[in-house]
């Protein structure tokens, strides 16, 4: 007969383990998660960085240097062994990071998180992340040399990974409840589309649509211009188009389609943007040409950089790796520097679509029904049935919006035609440029880039100095991609490609400096059609103004520029908001606020009290001036800022200036009052003391990739600066990499980024660089010149082939 | 009094034995073993698999975050709101090792018990 203390043992354990082996509520497991032996408490540490490792797929043996500052300098024998060692290395630091990016960009978040991430996969579905995927490993595998060294690549990364036991693998997965599957090319592919994604996924055509209806051309066109008054472009002023072969593409007779569309897709965030600048040697203090890169974009952790040394006997590089992606994306070798910034194009555009019928397995076009293509996408929900979500694909792309996705006409869809979905092998520009020895190398690495575009600086050791505004850009008619277009008529298809020798560049200009800052790359003479698609107006005209400024340049200065927080946006129009306040209708507070804005040096300083004040001004006043874009149920864009403080200062009494809830005709001068009254009626607020300085309005925050988690993220990092200055630092955007190199033989260096190199958040190097970020400081870069150069390493690690 | 000390030295000898190869539940596991080849008197085999569950993890967990300045341990108190007491959090793993340690351990001994043609003498 059973005892009841065996049946009541036996529940309890039974019990125990249930409640510890499963997820309860938000807790993760509990019984792995706090077990010493496999939980969290294995990962307190950092990853180990000495002794050997004997690797299958090796063909050589692999030295593998640290620094004081956790960056691996890789020096292998061949290229093959070269990137199955970044593969390794990368994934020894950031497999957590590497994997879930590509997951988030494959829209595969719903198998970790369940339904609550099911909106956002079928939104990366809908986009045709996975299709641009396969298209690019197409064009990759294409090519017998990036296959190969694309193959190393993912080998060494399941090298890693198939050396982990449960207790190894990194934190986020215990506390998820799930393991690391292998890596493969087209994870690689994915996290390039994840990049193509963030930097050029953005277009606003269907809310121009929207705007364009519901306020005429007049106005759409004086608000939302193709040219601001004044440009300062990448390509500066004066360059002549004289190389420029091809021609415009003439615009077709039909009219735009004035539809109706309430909602789209979440765009990039519009503070994703760049600086780079390069001197010639006429201009720089050494005689050597110096350059500079800082990419801004989200302030992760795991930092979206990691910083390697990557040698072969032929070719040694170092700089700033994208964890998933093979070679140096911005950094140096012993010959040239590179760095990019955001090209700002319009690449994606929208086409209505007509269905035959609610099936949607035909299309109207040029007068027929052209069959769609159906591609299920099968979205797995952890612990739940499968997702069927059938997108339908015509020659435009993907119909992303139909009947069953934010539409409600059945035989109705807006289909997108996409730079992102053409493929192209991006990886070769960057293996080409890691071994790349002048100009002439970097110019070929070049023709393999197709998106997103970008503006590629450059700089050697002889002396060049250059920037190609590169990428696969459509040869469009004036106007084409601004608005939403028939899908039913040819005419309206991209026509063709500008060739890539016509796109705008310029190599050692007179000037003695190539920049960029995500502006216009070029002035109206440029012959091809550019339509202003959110170009930056103030980093770049600081930038320029203090290069054009000065004859003499060190590397001092380059610090200073890339660390400016000079608000010229405030400084155009604050002058303007302060005279339309009358001191005389204040109460004291106010008249201390206005004293403080008044004596302002435009500096956001990160314990200035006046960049608060007038950052809660502006957002007032930029509210209340564009009040007719806040409709409820309609996809609309306010003007670009820089627009709207035209628009205030030259157009004072424009109809955008009337405030619709009132019912008195209001001009700018009266918007001024208005926003600042209402920016301040909280006058107890406004304690002017710590809490009001800059960095604490701010809040800047480098948060970790899982939604922000708190316990593995850094808040109220102390850093002045904002979007429109050079050290573009937001609550969560800012420099995600600052680099400058001098090009002496061999260059020196100095580099920074927002984090550490640890993907893991229990080891020190996790935020290491973090504080020094914030403070403007920076690291001299590690360049080794061989395997011998050992003085300023701390551990190595050898890789071997398993005998 | 010394079988009592056998059974726990042995119980976190296994622990450390099965740490990193195999799933969380090795310390159950642990207990369970000991419980069975090693029974005690009345409800000592819970108590002891307890004691010695809870002092494995004790001496696992400090020995790890210790050595890394209890960096993670650190943010593993916000996650799991604690109010960054890494003592709290030292004080859960324990009582969580030790009752998942102590139930097994019991029903260990309740299976050597059930399946034991004779009884085996409990000391």
């Amino acid at each position: 007969m059973i005892r009841l203390p065996f049946l009541s043992s036996l529940f309890f354990t039974v019990l125990f383990f249930c409640l510890l082996n499963n997820p309860i509520g938000s807790l993760p497991p509990l019984g792995s998660v706090l077990a010493p032996s496999v939980g969290f408490w294995q990962n307190e540490g950092d990853e180990d960085v000495s002794g050997n490792a004997a690797l299958d797929s090796l063909l050589q043996p692999v030295e593998v240097y640290y620094d004081d500052q956790y960056i691996p300098h890789i020096f292998a024998k061949s290229d093959r062994d070269l990137y199955f060692a970044q593969g390794y290395i990368t994934a020894k630091h950031r497999l957590w990071q590497m994997e879930f990016q590509t997951h988030a960009s494959a829209g595969r978040l719903s198998e970790i998180f369940g339904e609550k991430a099911l909106e956002y996969d079928r939104m990366q579905r809908r986009k045709g992340m996975v299709f641009g995927a396969e298209n690019t490993l197409k064009d990759m595998l294409d090519d017998p040399e990036t296959a190969a060294l694309l193959r190393a690549y993912t080998a060494g990364v399941n090298a890693y990974i198939r050396s982990l036991n449960t207790a190894a693998y990194p934190v986020e997965y215990k506390l998820l409840d799930y393991k690391p599957e292998a890596w493969t090319p087209l994870k690689t592919a994915l996290l390039l589309m994840y990049m193509t994604d963030m930097l050029c996924g953005g277009d606003s055509d269907l809310e121009y649509t929207n705007a364009l209806r519901l306020y005429g051309k007049e106005r759409f066109d004086q608000w939302f211009p193709d040219f601001f008054d004044t440009v300062d472009p990448v390509i500066s002023k004066g360059t002549s188009w004289k190389h420029i072969r091809g021609v415009q593409t003439n615009p077709p007779k039909t009219s735009f389609l004035l539809d109706t569309i309430s909602e789209t897709f979440e765009k990039p965030h519009p503070n994703n943007g760049s600086n780079n600048w390069a001197i010639a040697p006429k201009k720089s203090n050494s005689g050597h040409a110096i350059l500079a890169n800082d990419p801004h974009l989200k302030l992760n952790l795991p930092s979206i950089w990691f910083v390697m040394q990557l040698a072969t006997p032929e070719h040694n590089a170092y700089g700033a790796t994208l964890p998933g992606a093979l070679g140096v994306i911005s950094g140096f070798n012993k010959d040239i520097a590179w760095g990019e910034t955001n090209a700002t194009r319009d690449v994606k555009d929208w086409y209505q679509i007509h269905f035959q019928d609610a099936q949607k397995t035909a299309y109207r076009f040029e007068g027929k029904w052209v069959p769609t293509k159906a591609r299920i996408e099968k979205i797995n929900l952890k612990n739940q049935e499968a997702f069927l979500d059938t997108v339908c694909y015509t020659h435009h792309g993907p119909v992303s919006y139909d009947a069953n996705f934010k539409g409600t006409d059945q035989k109705k869809g807006y289909a997108m035609k996409w730079i992102g979905h053409l493929g192209g092998n991006g990886q070769k520009t960057f293996l080409a440029l890691n071994r790349a020895k002048n100009y002439e190398d970097y110019l070929a690495a070049l023709q393999h880039w197709v998106a997103p575009a970008q503006n590629i600086v450059f700089a050697s050791t002889t002396g060049d100095i250059a920037l190609w505004v590169q990428g696969d850009f459509a040869n469009k008619w004036e106007g084409q991609g601004k608005f939403l277009m028939d899908g039913s008529v040819a005419e309206n298809d991209w026509q063709s490609f500008i060739p890539k020798s016509d796109n705008a560049f310029s190599k050692n200009p007179p000037r003695g400096f190539v920049s960029s800052a995500n502006q216009h790359p070029t002035d109206q003479t440029y012959p091809y059609y550019v339509f202003n698609d959110g170009y930056e107006m103030y980093r770049n005209r600081i930038i320029n103004d203090f290069l054009n400024a000065n004859d003499r340049l060190s590397i001092a200065d380059f610090k200073a520029l890339q660390n400016n927080n000079f608000n010229l946006k405030a400084s155009e129009i604050l002058p303007n908001m302060l005279a339309a306040v009358d001191p005389e209708r204040l109460q004291d507070k106010e008249k201390r606020l206005l004293t403080l804005l008044e004596n302002w040096d435009f500096i956001n300083h990160k314990d200035a009290l006046a960049p608060s004040l007038f950052a809660a001004w502006w957002k007032q006043l930029y509210r209340l001036t564009w009040d007719e874009f806040e409709l409820e149920k309609i996809a609309l864009k306010k003007p670009f800022v820089y627009q709207s403080i035209y628009l205030l200062k030259n157009h004072p009494s424009g109809p955008y200036a009337d405030i619709l809830a009132t019912s008195t005709i209001e001009t700018a001068n009266d918007l001024y009052w208005i926003s600042f009254k209402q920016a301040f009626k909280d006058l107890d607020a406004w304690r002017l003391d710590k809490a009001n300085r800059w960095k604490n309005e701010k809040g800047t925050a480098a948060k970790h990739l899982l939604q922000g988690l708190p316990a593995f993220s850094h808040f109220d990092l102390p850093i002045g600066g904002e979007e429109n200055s050079p050290n573009a630092v937001t609550e969560d955007h800012g420099p995600s990499w600052k680099m400058i190199v001098e090009m002496s033989s061999p260059p020196k260096a100095l580099g920074i980024y927002p984090g550490g190199q640890s993907g893991n958040p229990g080891s020190f190097y996790y935020d290491n660089m973090l504080e020094k970020w914030a403070a403007g400081e920076y690291y001299e870069a590690v360049f080794m010149q061989n395997e011998t150069d050992t003085t300023k390493t701390t551990s190595r690690q050898l890789l071997h082939p398993k005998p | 009094m010394k079988k009592a000390s056998v059974n726990a030295l042995a119980i976190i000898g296994l622990c450390f034995l099965f740490a990193g190869h195999l799933p969380w539940w090795s310390s159950m596991l642990a207990a369970f073993i000991v419980g069975f080849s090693m029974p005690l008197k009345r409800s000592a085999n819970f108590w002891i698999s307890f004691l010695s569950g809870a002092l494995y993890v004790l001496i696992h967990a400090f020995a790890l975050s210790h050595a890394n300045d209890f960096i993670l341990a650190r943010k593993m108190t916000v996650l799991f709101s604690l109010g960054q007491n890494i003592w709290l959090l030292f004080l859960i793993s324990a009582l969580i090792g030790g009752l998942s340690a102590g139930v097994s351990g019991a029903f260990g001994k309740e299976c050597r018990g059930l399946y034991s043609k004779k009884q085996t003498p409990e000391c």
